[in-house]
């Protein structure tokens, strides 16, 4: 019995030894490393070389810190190009005295150029490396390159990866106009049969000398913020076309992600007025259905609103027909940004529903038929729309307070 | 007369056979032996009398500060001035003084110097006669002693306060006040060539496993040693792993916590000189229950004792984790817990690993200083401590402040072990997971904590498995390991240890309403 | 009383570890499937179809109270053929460990470690293993019984949390194939289930054989149940990248985000493969050990082991230069072929050579 705890001791001890005279491979300290917050990928100026920009936060500025004390930027932007992304990412060793990590990496910007010719080239690294993660979103930069976009800030949050991770969240979640795809999504999206990515579109916004605007007082400072508008469609691996907010919502309704947002009809329906509802609950679902006439699209979609804000007085007590009439109208919203989406998608052929892959889901047998010509299929698909509006609440009144004369 | 100068030469061996001689019916020779043994210590009163008409030759032996000198007048000398005149021969005085003359119960006959040299070094008053080869003794001890207190290093806030004390009569007396069936069992063993410490086994009989009790008795009879000063030097005499950083024998200084020992077939061992009595078997987790699980309601003590073993790993891993995910795993940190941390680390000249080992030295160096320290200065530290390495490191840019926290956090954590022994093994295994997380990451760590799985399933104490009841998982015996049941339904004993008699109580004893009748 | 003699709960407590070991590296890259929604059909069949080939195991070692497989196969077989016989279950356990090791090295490298020499991790692993071997198949058996609820634990964890980017879709169409095309993977999977022929070496240290028949039934479902789930958890992660994945596990347990912060948790996989690796090299290793003094007729098995896990290291180093090589090897039928045609030889056989030697007996007693 004794020398079993003996050896056991001895040779924890001997392992310790070994650990200790030979150690420390992998190790990295925290103030050799450079944090990546966000990731930006660009055609280079070089034919053929991929530019490659990151964001890296600069801990000792962060606020908070013992040190720091000047107003300085915790943030800085590095740019390095390579024939391919992992190239460019070891060439920012050579300008960066701090090696860079990735593991932090909130997003991944594609500019435009890069876009339009095609992801498959930079996908990889992003998917292969133990650094970066599949949990970090892909984002499309409109009309700018990415490493434009990677400069601009925001006044209220110091880190700009920060604060475009919380502006993508807080458009989700309060408007559903944009729809974004993680890496994992993104190269599910890619290889899985019968569907394409689609992604958040992201603009910059330079700001000009304007002073009316904005609460900003360090205006100086910031150069440019940016926003999100709606998103873009991929057809395989290349960026196609933009949708437009109401188009999102109307992808976004089809694949039961809107979460909430606002939808405005006219009430009175003559006049200039509007009646605002607030998106409390949505339900969205697709299946396809074999007729006789091919394959059909039947897209399933169930809102529940309450009323936010009206502009003019209406008796809503008093004329139940007008509640009907204002669901009937809504309904007719959010079947027109369904449609616009469908089109849109079908024009290009970019199928970022996934009607393909859900027909090889219900109909594995069909789905081998339409397979080879997909494309040409849900260009034809025909896509039939039913949709369930409710009006759940009005808040705490009922009817406006009207205004006497 | 050989022999006696050897004696003087102050040989050992020679002196043990000079213990082993019988006693002399000379008192001259007798006393001779007794001035050569005891030399011309101050405190040793040697006193000869001649009592009644014959002159009866009586020699009184004793120590100084370890008699009560009242009880000796009352109970040895009173009778022998009343009674002595009527003594015709020595022989006859024996017969009375042993045959209830002295008023003491504790009256025993003597017939080697060594029974004679031991009770008077027990506070004894020795009666030697001319003319008899037998001596008496009457035991009388007085000396001055400790009142039992709360114990210091376990205290509880609801459960008695009485504490083990430095004597050994003192203590078995409070344990056999709380085990009162004749089947409890005192053994005591003389063990100290030259200390002669009083060492006690207790343990239940019917209850006790045989096997344990005779493997304890083996192991006890061959210590050979000069001088046993406290329990921890039997502990470490009879324990199964000397090297393990784990100690296999459980040490306490409350008495309810012995006799709760007792009840489930563990052996205990009672040492003079020392409020530290032992527990064997001991199994890991006892080491993580304290005696107030068992006072407080049952979901209490459970909820505690599972924050006692969360804190003890957290001593264990938490510097160690630290510097393997500073190090190794900056990946696996949320965004703004890193970057605050790097921002906190910028300026800081040493790399992660020697930081965490810096600072966990300082705390500990604080706490042994703490320790040692007489208590009036012992605010000092806690000034230096606070207010010098914490602040002034911080500010010079030393340390970082997460790193204090991480440390402050550790050490918080390893006080919350009950059991001193258990947390200072965690103290030293804790630098060798820093060790291991600062030059192999969490993979260093892992291994560590497996490598330390192996070796406490390794472990036993006194044949019983050392992670009993989690390795072997005996289900029946997890209802006082991690979590402690309710009294009532703890029917058995565990199940490796109480092999004798098992059952506990009996069943259905959970408390309900009454049951309304019609 | 507790003399080398395991409960056949610690028994089974270390079958399912060591299958487990693959299963949270490398499942279900292993099971070369065109269709990964069918991956946990795989898993499934895969167990159906083991657990009465390992029940065979347990008969046959129930026939031989107190006899390890190798033992009795010199009984069954001779001298001569039951000695090859040995010396192959030897050689094919001692595979398993290098493999085992070589797989934990690659991934840990990959993975996490990415600059520490392979070696060193295995050294590592292997000495541990090794260590808890040496001190008894009992230190083992309760190290193996408590870690299980630690792996147990971190697997249920990695299947569990990443359900926000579970999509439940990805699991249709269930069989577009058909079945045949179900065929290779589930050899594969009934391949690594073949691992549990150890269990002819555990039965005689068993202190309830008779049990062993219901345990290690249950050692393979449970495991087999592991698998499905994370096959499961897997495709509805991932779905049609599963098959890129090298360590689909490990990305498992790095989708896991849960309120932005408890989130990076790769620590988890890393420990379960520890833990699992740690103890199935010294389940191999003492089989290994055992296995080879039983063939040669030495005295004790538990010289060889320090020496045995040496051995496992530097082979593993030999024998699979490159991650490449060894997933090749895992992946493309090699193992399937090799694992499947060594045990179901071995299995038959004895089975048959059972079966004759109660005919012959049977005849002689004339009843």
């Amino acid at each position: 019995m004794e020398p079993m705890g003996t050896r056991t001791k001895i040779g924890l001890i001997a392992l310790l030894m070994v650990v200790m005279l030979t150690g420390c491979w992998s190790r990295r300290e925290l103030e050799t490393l450079d944090f990546i917050t966000a990731v930006g990928l660009d055609h280079a100026a070089e034919e053929g070389k991929i530019q490659v920009t990151v964001q890296m936060a600069k801990p000792f500025a962060i606020t908070g810190s013992v040190q720091s004390s000047v107003q300085e930027k915790p943030f800085h932007v590095m740019t390095a190009t390579g024939y391919t992304v992992f190239e460019a990412v070891r060439n920012l060793n050579s300008i960066s005295p701090r090696r860079p990590f990735w593991a932090h990496a909130r997003f991944i910007v594609f500019g435009e150029d890069m876009a339009r010719d095609g992801l498959q080239e930079a996908l990889d690294f992003f998917d292969r490396d133990g650094e970066p993660r599949r949990t970090s979103y892909i984002l499309m930069a409109q009309g700018v390159k990415a490493s434009d976009l990677l400069q601009a800030e925001f006044s209220q949050e110091p880190m700009p990866s920060e604060g475009i991770s919380e502006l993508l969240q807080g458009t989700r979640l309060a408007q559903s106009t944009v729809a974004a795809m993680t890496v994992n999504e993104f190269l599910q999206a890619l290889e899985g049969e019968g569907i394409d990515p689609i992604t958040v579109r992201v603009e910059l916004i330079p700001l000009e000398e304007d002073f009316a605007i904005g609460g900003d007082v360090l205006r100086d400072e910031v150069k440019a913020k940016t926003r999100m508008t709606g998103s873009a469609i991929f057809k395989d691996d290349r960026l196609v076309a933009w949708m437009n907010r109401p188009q999102t919502r109307g992808y976004l309704w089809v694949t039961g992600q809107v979460r909430s947002g606002i939808i405005n009809i006219n009430e009175p329906e003559t006049a200039d007025a509007y009646v605002s509802l607030e998106i409390v609950g949505s339900r969205g679902s697709f299946k396809p259905q074999l007729t006789k006439d091919g394959i059909k699209i039947l897209v399933q979609v169930e809102v529940h609103v309450n009323i936010g804000e009206m502009q003019q007085y209406i008796d809503i007590r008093k004329d139940p027909g007008l509640w009907v009439s204002i669901e009937r109208r809504l309904t007719q919203v959010v079947k027109n940004e369904i449609m616009a989406a469908v089109t849109k998608a079908q024009l290009f052929g970019a199928d970022i529903f996934g009607f393909g892959a859900e027909i090889n889901r219900r109909h594995p047998k069909e789905w081998r038929r339409l397979r080879e010509n997909w494309e040409e299929e849900f260009k034809r698909l025909t896509v039939e729309v039913e949709v369930k509006a409710r009006i759940k609440r009005a808040g705490l009144v009922i009817n406006r307070t009207p205004i006497r004369k | 007369m050989l022999e006696w100068v050897k004696a003087l030469l102050g040989n050992s061996r020679v002196r043990q056979t000079d213990r082993e001689t019988k006693l002399s019916s000379s008192l001259s020779v007798n006393r001779k032996r007794l001035s050569q043994a005891y030399g011309d210590s101050g405190d040793v009163i040697i006193r000869e009398l001649r009592v009644g008409p014959r002159k009866i030759r009586v020699l009184l032996v004793l120590i100084d500060g370890l008699v009560d000198n009242v009880l000796i007048a009352e109970t040895v000398m009173k009778p022998l001035a009343r009674r002595g005149k009527d003594w015709k021969s020595p022989r006859q005085a024996l017969q009375e003084l042993s045959g209830g003359l002295l008023l003491n119960v504790g009256v025993r006959v003597t017939r080697t110097m060594k029974d004679l040299l031991e009770d008077v070094s027990r506070g004894g008053c020795a009666i030697l006669i001319d003319g008899v080869d037998q001596g008496l003794s009457v035991v009388v001890p007085g000396w001055v002693q400790r009142n039992p207190g709360e114990p210091d290093t376990e205290p509880v806030v609801r459960g008695p306060k009485e504490g083990f004390v430095e004597c050994l009569r003192t203590n078995t007396s409070i344990i056999r006040r709380r085990i009162r069936d004749p089947r409890l069992r005192i053994e005591e063993y003389q063990i100290g060539r030259i200390s002669w410490t009083k060492v006690a086994v207790l343990y239940i009989e019917g209850v006790a496993s045989k096997e344990v009790l005779g493997e304890l008795r083996s192991r006890i009879n061959k210590i050979d040693v000069d001088g046993i000063g406290e329990s921890g030097q039997i502990e470490e005499l009879i324990e199964d792993a000397p090297f393990s950083p784990f100690p296999t024998i459980l040490r306490t200084e409350r008495p309810d916590r012995v006799s709760g020992g007792l009840l489930e077939g563990r052996i205990a061992i009672l040492t003079d000189g020392t409020p530290f009595a032992l527990i064997l078997p001991a199994t890991f987790t006892m080491f993580f229950t304290t005696s107030e699980d068992y006072y407080e309601r049952f979901l209490i003590g459970t909820v505690l004792r599972l924050l006692r073993f969360t804190s003890f790993f957290i001593s264990l891993v938490l510097p160690g984790s630290y510097v393997a995910l500073l190090t190794f795993h900056q990946e696996m940190l949320p965004t703004p817990l890193i970057l605050s941390i790097a921002a906190q680390r910028e300026g800081v000249p040493f790399p992660g690993v020697v930081e965490t080992f810096m600072m966990e030295l300082t705390f500990e160096l604080l706490r042994e200083a703490g320790t040692r320290l007489p208590r009036l200065v012992g605010s000092a530290i806690s000034i230096i401590g606070a207010l010098v390495l914490g602040d002034a490191a911080i500010r010079a840019g030393l340390v970082s402040p997460a790193m204090v926290v991480v440390v402050a956090f550790t050490g918080i954590a390893s006080f919350s072990a009950p059991i001193y022994s258990i947390a200072t093994g965690a103290r030293i295994l804790r630098f060798g997971l820093i060790i291991l997380g600062g030059t192999m990451g969490l993979f260093g760590v892992v291994a560590g904590l497996f490598g330390l799985l192996i070796h406490l399933c390794c472990l036993r104490s006194f044949g019983t498995p050392y992670l009993e009841p989690l390795a072997p998982v005996i289900w029946s015996d997890l209802k006082d390991a991690l979590v402690r049941f309710p009294w009532w339904a703890k029917r058995t004993r565990p199940s490796l240890i109480g092999v004798e008699d098992s059952i506990r109580q009996v069943s259905g004893l959970q408390p309900s309403p009454p049951r309304e009748e019609g | 009383m507790f003399l080398d003699k395991i409960s056949p709960r610690e028994a089974t407590a270390m079958l399912i570890i060591s299958r487990l070991m693959m299963a949270t590296v490398l499942f279900p890259t292993l099971t070369e499937l065109g269709d990964p929604q069918n991956i946990w059909l795989v898993g499934l069949c895969g167990m159906i179809i083991a657990v009465p080939v390992i029940l065979l195991v347990v008969a046959l070692g129930l026939e031989f109270p107190g006899q390890t497989i190798i033992q009795y196969s010199q009984v069954l077989l001779g001298k001569f053929f039951g000695k090859i016989v040995g010396l192959i279950l030897v050689w094919y356990w001692f595979h398993i460990a290098v493999t085992s090791a070589a797989a934990l090295g690659g991934s840990l490298t990959s993975a996490i470690m990415v600059e520490t020499p392979e070696i060193v991790l295995i050294g590592i692993i292997a000495y541990l293993g090794a260590s808890a071997a040496r001190n008894g198949l009992e230190v083992m058996a309760r190290v193996a019984d408590n870690a299980l609820w630690v792996v147990l634990f971190f697997v249920l964890v990695t299947i569990i949390l990443p359900f926000d980017v579970m999509k439940p879709g990805h699991l249709l169409p269930v069989l577009a194939d058909g079945w045949a095309a179900l065929f290779p993977p589930v050899t594969s999977a009934v391949s690594f289930f073949m691992e549990f022929i150890v269990v002819g070496m555990l039965i005689p240290h068993v202190d309830r054989p008779q049990g062993m028949l219901r345990y290690s039934a249950y050692a393979i479902l449970t495991a087999g149940t592991v698998l499905v789930l994370l096959g499961l958890a897997a495709v509805m992660v991932f779905g049609p990248n599963v098959n890129n994945l090298s360590m689909p596990v490990f990305s498992l347990a790095r989708m896991i985000s849960i309120g932005r912060f408890f989130e990076r948790i790769e620590f988890i996989p890393m420990g379960a493969w520890i833990m699992c690796a740690g103890i199935k090299l010294s389940l191999f290793i003492w089989a290994a050990s055992l296995g080879l003094t039983q063939v040669l007729g030495l005295g004790q098995g538990q010289v060889l082991i320090y020496p045995m896990g040496a051995l496992v290291v530097a082979s593993s180093l030999l024998f699979y230069e490159d991650f490449l090589v060894l997933i090749q090897f895992l992946t493309r039928g090699g193992w399937s072929v090799y694992s499947l045609g060594i045990t179901l030889t071995i299995i038959l056989l004895l089975c048959a050579a059972v079966l004759l030697r109660r005919l012959l007996r049977g005849g002689a007693n004339g009843d």
